[in-house]
């Protein structure tokens, strides 16, 4: 997880979205830039008889923090079109530190006292516990970032006999990173209110909104603490693909932040190359695609959705039905394998025959609203207490966004409709198309067909019997670059469940760095 | 406004008069080399100064004609002198000048007296007339109507002082006084960071109803601008001395001030003018009354100071043996009809004491609430700063906030709101929407610019443009 870490990219563009207009749901919504801080002439000192016991003090920073940690932020580049799911206090970091470039590069950098070689850095940077042992630094929190100008107060005084005494105090304050980290931490507060007013569940007045418009703020206004006006950038592209993880941000209240050139946030940091299909190296650009790290999902999971339903409810409304087909062995590096290491024609001769064509891999998740609308077939074993909470390893990351594999199209308003397999096949380019193995084949076709048996296998239908279903597909998670061979799901229960333990323990390798840290 | 300026001026200088004139006998041989002023060298300062609106100087009768001009001459004019505009805000001389209107014609207007300009560069060069406009600007923007103790304290302190005097003709008193206040041991139950507080400490004045929130100096400054700050000064040091030893100071008219902590007592020595000698009392009487704790935990009390002989004085010296005590009582039962700028009462503050029947800022309408500098409010509410959100203004902590009801022209109502289950306080909590929508720019000006009265306002009583709000002009008093 790069969110916060030292080693992001801070140099962020200020991007151009437009502004919101009428039928945004941020319409007129402005917060100014902070007035700031409070001083007065005179010197006051809070004494125990006006502390008023209920008004919290000594332990709001820490709260505040561990309260950001459960709202969520949106980071949409839209330069490379892509996004990064990131909690608030990743993303807070995030901000600072891109404040904090900001003033080495600005007008004023001569006046800069930060020494960045002075602040507390955690050993592994790109860990999700880095950014909070970086903001509960004490050491880091009282590092100068500017001074100000010195206060000049003088007072007379007469004494005796008429005459006056003249003194001059003067008094030199500087502003710390802790003042920036919360004048920060107050913007992105306002932020996150305010979506939550929005909220189709809590407020009882549903929002219709379209899924196109992406609604949000620059990220660069929130770090130089500017005025931040709503703007809204518009999913059409990439054939509406970005509108198919717009509910789900929805649901969960997300700020959605908007920059250009954010790099990669989150990336695996430690997978073997064999195993990495290149591809998914990075979270694809042009794509659309949302990236979320299993440490937030985790959390997610546990605070708004439920691990206990199949498929996984993430969020109100909001369901995701794992696919084996992110764990699935990459063709991509079977056909190179075999372009490459062949040794003669009949080897060729014989693979050949084994192959069917496929596609390239896809390791992209799909979420689909509420089941009861969109028929879904469970793709896993029911989950037992253990799965529930330990199905995610806490390094790995989730691609969000529109499979090739399960094409579904989000129109702007409405439940989201599958798409005519035979249109899809005509649309797709043949580059994509790429020989298989029998295993692998069987994984990944029948996942594209309609199949009401498989309710029964996988043993956690809710689909009503009888009902047309679809079976849900393309996942990564860990980065989806380990290769492994994904039960088939017509091959039986007895299989299904062996492939299910070779997903766990792939799960917990922990081989992906996942990024908000 | 001009009403209450003339009443202060009039009582400052009966107050200020035995100093005026002690300074008079001083610079009399300075005078008698001045041109002009040696055609009168018997005539005290005060004199003088009662001669400056009238061309014959022996006009004692001056200021009350000034008075009745302003009163009954439709197409008067006051006469504007430097040295009278005290408040030198345009304002207020707007203010002034709205009473008077109608024609303005040559025949109307009454010709300015004809000044020597070294006698008014004389008097408004002498210390005596800096006290004297100092306690102008204090008394005429003080509201003394509800100042009952600070009567008592004054009428006991004179009465004890004459009782003592008798039939003697003494310029100069002395009295000794006894504080049942320990100022050692309320630094350390408050638990202050600063190493000695006493002069940024928090008060409450005034009443419940009617109440202002100041440090410890502001308030003195404002309300003794003479003698408070000397006082507080020598309470300090006095406070600091380990072990107690007296400390003396001597005050702009030459009264000497002997202060020392003594067996959780505050033994205070005076020798001075009388109206002095009742000043320090009152100052005194301030400072024990407003800087305790309820002993109440978390309920706000009235504290009130009073004076009277100490029967049980030790000292046995030819001094006026005075003894200062303070009381507690509880807040008069908080009716329905009286919610009104009552919400500071609850959950706002833990258990301070209100300094009861000592003078407040004057307020129009009798607005109820807890006047306080904007600083005070964040920091009691732990914002660390104004916010304008979706174009409401409001300072936020943690869990609790305080946000404006109504904007008048320089004077806002806030209101307070809490969490008491200690939840993180939203943006746009919905008790937050009965907060007027301003333009942050607006917003930002308006409320850095005006007095802050914190208290629950209906509706009703307070809209935005309301006249009875919006024609009041009072000057932003200096915390």
């Amino acid at each position: 997880m790069q969110a916060g870490s030292p080693q992001a990219n801070f140099d962020i563009g200020w991007s151009s979205p437009d502004f919101v207009g009428p039928g945004c749901a941020l319409e007129k919504f402005i917060i100014s830039a902070s007035p700031g801080f409070i001083s007065g002439g005179a010197e006051f000192s809070l004494g125990r008889k006006e502390k008023g016991p209920a008004i919290k003090r000594q332990t709001t920073y820490f709260e505040s923090l561990s309260s950001l940690s459960s709202s969520y932020v949106v980071l949409y580049d839209t330069l490379d079109h892509r996004a990064w799911l990131s909690n608030g206090l990743h993303t807070l970091l995030h901000l600072v530190r891109a404040s904090l470039r900001a003033d080495q590069k600005g007008d004023f950098s001569d006046e800069c006292l930060l020494n960045h070689a002075d602040l507390k850095e955690h050993c592994d940077v790109s860990s999700p516990e880095a950014a909070v042992r970086f903001l509960k630094s004490r050491q880091n929190l009282e590092q100068p970032v500017f001074p100000t100008l010195d206060e000049v107060r003088t007072e007379q005084a007469t004494v005796h006999g008429g005459q006056t005494t003249t003194t001059h105090y003067r008094s030199t304050t500087t502003v710390r990173l802790k003042d920036r980290v919360c004048q920060i931490m107050e913007a992105l507060w306002q932020l996150i209110d305010h979506q939550a007013t929005l909220d189709m569940f809590a407020s009882g007045l549903p929002v219709r909104l379209p899924r196109g418009k992406l609604e949000g703020y620059r990220f660069m206004d929130v770090a130089a603490r500017r005025a931040i006006v709503p703007r809204v950038v518009h999913l059409r592209a990439f054939d509406g693909a970005g509108k198919s993880w717009v509910d789900f941000t929805r649901a969960i209240r997300a700020v959605t932040l908007f920059g250009e050139g954010f790099g990669d946030l989150i990336a695996p940091h430690s997978a073997p190359a064999t195993t990495t299909c290149h591809r998914w190296k990075t979270l694809p650009k042009n794509k659309d695609y949302l990236a979320a790290s299993s440490y937030d999902l985790a959390r997610i999971l546990r605070q708004e959705g439920s691990a206990a339903c199949n498929p996984i409810k993430l969020a109100p409304g909001i369901f995701w039905n794992q696919s084996f087909s992110a764990f699935e062995s990459c063709a991509c590096e079977v056909r190179t394998n075999c372009d490459i290491k062949g040794k003669s024609p009949t080897d060729h001769i014989l693979r050949a025959s084994a192959f069917l064509p496929r596609r390239a891999c896809d390791r992209v998740q799909v979420l689909l609203p509420n089941l009861n609308r969109v028929s879904i077939v469970p793709r896993r074993p029911a989950p037992t207490a253990a799965a529930a909470t330990g199905w995610v390893d806490i390094g790995g990351a989730v691609i969000f966004g529109k499979s090739e594999l399960f094409p579904w199209r989000w129109p702007d308003i409405g439940d989201p409709k599958e798409e005519d397999p035979a249109e899809v096949k005509a649309g797709r380019s043949d580059a994509s198309l790429l020989p298989t193995d029998s295993a692998s084949a069987s994984a990944s076709v029948p996942a594209l067909t309609r199949s009401p048996s498989m309710s029964g296998e996988s043993g956690g239908a809710t689909t009503p019997t009888g009902a047309t279903s679809v079976s849900l597909a393309s996942s990564l998670q860990g980065g989806g670059m380990s290769g492994i061979s994904v039960p088939s799901a017509g091959g039986g229960k007895e299989k299904s469940v062996r492939g299910m333990r070779k997903l766990w323990k792939l799960i917990s390798a922990k081989e992906y760095g996942a990024g908000a840290g | 406004m001009s009403s209450r300026i003339t009443e202060a001026l009039q009582q400052a200088l009966q107050a200020s008069q035995p100093e005026l004139e002690a300074e008079a006998q001083d610079q009399k041989t300075i005078a008698s080399d001045r041109e002009g002023w040696t055609s009168d060298p018997e005539m005290t300062v005060h004199e003088k100064v009662l001669g400056w609106s009238t061309a014959d100087p022996a006009d004692h009768d001056g200021l009350s004609q000034w008075e009745g001009r302003n009163e009954d001459d439709a197409g008067g004019e006051r006469p504007q002198t430097p040295a009278l505009d005290i408040n030198n805000t345009p304002d207020q001389q707007d203010g002034a000048e709205g009473e008077e209107p109608g024609d303005s014609s040559d025949n109307l207007k009454p010709t300015l007296p004809e000044v020597d300009m070294a006698r008014i560069n004389f008097v408004i060069n002498t210390s005596s007339f800096s006290w004297l406009l100092k306690a102008v600007q204090s008394r005429s923007q003080l509201d003394y109507a509800a100042a009952d103790i600070l009567d008592s304290i004054r009428t006991a302190a004179s009465s004890c002082l004459n009782e003592y005097r008798g039939n003697r003709a003494l310029r100069s008193q002395k009295a000794v006084m006894r504080m049942a206040w320990d100022p050692r041991a309320f630094l350390e139950q408050q638990g202050y960071e600063r190493i000695n507080a006493l002069r940024t400490a928090i008060t409450i004045n005034g009443s419940a109803a009617e109440a202002q929130l100041l440090s410890c100096e502001s308030y003195v400054k404002q309300t003794w601008p003479l003698t408070g700050e000397t006082v507080l000064e020598a309470l300090t040091a006095a406070t600091d001395v380990d072990p107690a030893t007296p400390v003396t100071r001597t005050m702009f008219d030459g009264l000497q001030l002997s202060l020392q902590l003594e067996d959780g007592s505050v033994r205070v020595e005076c020798s001075g003018l009388f109206d002095s000698i009742v000043e320090v009392a009152e100052v005194l009487s301030w400072i024990g009354a407003a800087l305790r704790e309820s002993s109440v935990p978390g309920k706000i009390t009235h504290s009130i100071a009073s004076l009277r002989f100490d029967e049980k004085a030790t000292y046995k010296d030819s001094s006026v043996q005075l003894l200062l005590s303070f009381t507690e009582e509880e807040l008069p039962s908080t009716s329905a009809a009286s919610l009104e700028g009552s919400c500071w009462l609850h959950g706002f503050l833990n258990n301070p004491v209100i300094a009861k029947g000592f003078p407040v800022t004057h307020r129009p309408n009798a607005m109820m609430g807890l006047e306080m500098p904007l600083e005070v409010m964040a920091l009691l509410v732990d914002a660390p700063q104004l916010t304008v959100f979706n174009n409401r203004a409001l300072l936020k902590g943690f869990n609790a906030a305080v946000f404006p009801t109504a904007y008048a022209e320089n004077l806002i109502k806030w209101h307070f709101i809490l969490n008491e289950d200690g939840e993180r306080l939203r943006y746009g909590d919905k008790r937050t929407m009965e907060s007027p929508q301003v333009a942050p720019s607006e917003a930002t000006s308006r409320i850095r610019e005006a007095r802050h009265i914190l208290g629950w306002a209906t509706a009703a009583a307070y809209n935005i443009g309301e006249c009875s709000l919006s024609q009041f002009h009072i000057p932003m008093p200096r915390a």
